[in-house]
């Protein structure tokens, strides 16, 4: 048997890899995503006060430490059994949409974009931000870097700091929208409107107009029927920060929809011995390995899985470009893995509207801004959706408020079997006669990047690359072949 | 000439933390001669998420960090050069290499930068930073304020 390994090596060794198994003729027969995941995190908060955990558990992430702050947060108001005031939910809101916004952007055009925008067979070196601006030009990578930078900066504002935010508290936030923080807020919403429209824009002229990316978008394999899980507000939409989960099937019909506080009934955690990822999967579906179908309980959470879970867009041109979406892609739910990156823009322009929807609403000025908790502590389970999907903190304390039990369901480990399903199919399909090149690589790449995928939290990366290295044995694992990418 | 010391780690994951180890010591023991031309920023992010501290127009950069490696404690000095870019499917992956090339093509005023790391074991959640990594950290603070004085006082820019 021969096997290829893609090994994402980075500063911490072992992150992850995968492993493609090739039978006597070069086919694929196998592919596992391996994940050394840090699990450590659920065990450092126990013995510790609840409410450091919204301070604790951004230091998950260098990426995305305002999810795992939110969702703390809102573990608190219903550990400590409060319900914030109204503008402090705007405030939480509107920050959480700015973040939302800002992580898009950078998988958009740095990460994902590239193999549009560049093209998926570009040699390496230019499928990057460097080629994006051979392709689009100079200025709009620096109009990328300025708004981004425009939307940390109300990040730090409003959150005290950027990367371990400090405004979420039990029953609220730490202070009120001052007038002149507002006026900052406002002219950046202004400009994030522009820049997710650019974007959208963008997406359409340089993707959808070219009918080889459409139908790599749509070829089968990148295709997948699962189910699908977001947060909906009342109307079925699409939010962020707060709602329902809903989960429908892979014929678009809802499933089930549920409090985040009753997840244990809905989800449960699958275990396989070549990996620490706990594959996540519907209770009421069932286990049935990596198959898609109605039949099998896996689902998919992020960008694609929100718009499937949900009837529509909160936002007029975010409905607007959800319309095109499913017209485009043959109706609603769409089980293309490589649309995630057009949901991924669609969210983007719903983050900007839902941006100046909040700042222009004069609620979000208003003083009152906490209420204090004054109930006992026992159970307090949040949920938000983090760029990578859905996201739940649940924490069990005394009745001092000391976590005696903490679990952490992150939005990655919710894709992580239907990534596996995406590997093992885009293998197949790709790799024939046990013929491998650069091209093939990071096709096969495509098909989890798509996920945008955030594996090994918790620490930041130096040399910060990520060498892929490409190993091919014979039927007596023997190396034949090696390809390295760094 | 302005200089940033950029100090990164996460505070939580027992050696990794070393880079901010170091940023502490050298805010305790910068002289004032130097202070008013040394910026020291602590940061936990990942990759890509860098890219700001590389815009805010030093003259140049120099990067404190940990680095796995076989026997913890030794302060290593690693090449910008030597880092190459890598295509990235994920932000934690895309990193310094890729923001110099970047930085490049934008034309923007290119910080120099120094990367200097220290090497520790396999780092976790919860632990202390271990005695060798200690002794290390100190080490490179006293280092880093030769070379700051290096460059900002013996230099006749």
């Amino acid at each position: 048997m021969k096997e290829i390994v893609i090994d994402p090596i980075t500063r911490l060794e072992g992150h992850g890899k995968i492993v493609i198994k090739l039978d006597e003729n070069g086919e694929v027969q196998k592919a596992l995503l391996q994940i050394p995941e840090l699990r450590g995190f659920e065990k450092f908060l126990v013995g510790r006060t609840a409410e450091d955990a919204p301070q604790i558990t951004p230091r998950i992430c260098g990426v995305c430490p305002w999810a795992h702050h939110m969702a703390s947060t809102k573990a608190l108001d219903d550990l400590f059994k409060v319900d914030p005031p109204e503008p402090a939910k705007k405030i939480r809101e509107f920050i959480y949409n700015v973040f939302m916004l800002e992580d898009h952007a950078i998988h958009f055009y740095v990460l994902a974009g590239p193999d549009f925008i560049v093209g998926p067979k570009a040699p390496k070196e230019e499928r990057n931000l460097v080629g994006i601006i051979k392709k689009l030009g100079v200025d709009l990578v620096k109009n990328i870097i300025v708004t981004r930078k425009k939307l940390r900066n109300l990040e730090q504002l409003l959150g005290g700091k950027i990367t371990h935010p400090v405004m979420g508290l039990p029953g609220g936030v730490a202070k009120p929208l001052s007038e002149d923080d507002w006026k900052i807020c406002y002219e950046t919403s202004k400009e994030a409107l522009e820049f997710a429209k650019f974007t959208l824009e963008t997406f359409k002229n340089v993707v959808l107009s070219n009918d080889e990316y459409v139908d790599l978008i749509k070829s089968d394999a990148y295709t997948h029927k699962t189910y699908y899980m977001g947060l909906v507000d009342e109307k079925n939409q699409v939010n962020f920060y707060d709602g329902k989960i809903r989960v429908v099937d892979p014929d678009g019909n809802e499933y089930v929809k549920f409090d985040a506080k009753n997840y244990l009934d809905h989800m449960a955690e699958h275990v396989e011995p070549w990996t620490y990822v706990r594959f996540t999967y519907l209770k009421g579906v069932g286990w049935k390995g990596f198959v898609d179908g109605k039949d099998s309980g896996i689902f998919s959470v992020a960008p694609l899985a929100r718009l499937n879970a949900a009837d529509g867009m909160a936002t007029p041109m975010a409905q607007e470009a959800y319309k095109e979406f499913y017209e485009t892609l043959g109706g609603r739910p769409v089980h293309h893995t490589l649309a995630f990156h057009w949901a991924r823009v669609i969210e983007m322009v719903y983050a900007a509207e839902r941006m100046m929807e909040l700042i222009e609403d004069p609620d979000i000025k208003d003083p009152n801004v906490r209420k204090l908790p004054e109930a006992t502590p026992d159970v307090g389970i949040g949920v938000v959706e983090a760029p990578r999907g859905t996201l739940i903190h649940h924490y069990e304390t005394d009745g001092k408020g000391i976590i005696k039990k903490a679990n952490l369901i992150v939005a990655t480990q919710n894709n992580s079997a239907r990534m596996v399903l995406s590997i093992e199919k885009a293998a197949k399909s790709l790799i024939h006669g046990g013929k491998v090149d650069d091209g093939i690589l990071n096709m096969i790449e495509m098909a989890f990047r798509a996920y945008d995928p955030c594996h090994a939290c918790a620490t930041h990366s130096l040399p910060g690359s990520m060498p892929l290295i490409v190993r091919i044995y014979d039927k007596d694992d023997n190396l034949i072949k090696e390809i390295r990418r760094d | 000439m302005r200089i940033l010391v950029l100090a990164l780690g996460n505070d939580i994951l027992g050696d990794d933390a070393v880079g901010l180890l170091v940023a502490d010591k050298l805010e305790r023991l910068l002289p004032e001669e130097l202070r008013s031309r040394v910026d020291i920023v602590k940061s936990s992010q990942a990759g890509f998420y860098l890219l700001d501290y590389f815009l805010m127009g030093h003259d140049r950069v120099i990067v404190v960090d940990s680095i796995i490696g076989p026997e913890s404690g030794k302060i290593v000095e690693i090449d910008p050069d030597s880092l190459k870019p890598a295509s990235a499917p994920s932000p934690h992956y895309s990193g310094l290499p890729e923001i110099f090339s970047l930085l490049e093509k934008l034309s923007s005023p290119i910080p120099d930068v120094e990367i200097y790391a220290i090497t520790i074991n396999e780092p976790y959640i919860g632990a202390d930073i271990s005695e060798p990594v200690k002794e290390a950290s100190e080490k490179l603070a006293n280092m880093l304020i030769l070379r700051l004085r290096e460059l900002l006082l013996d230099s006749h820019e």
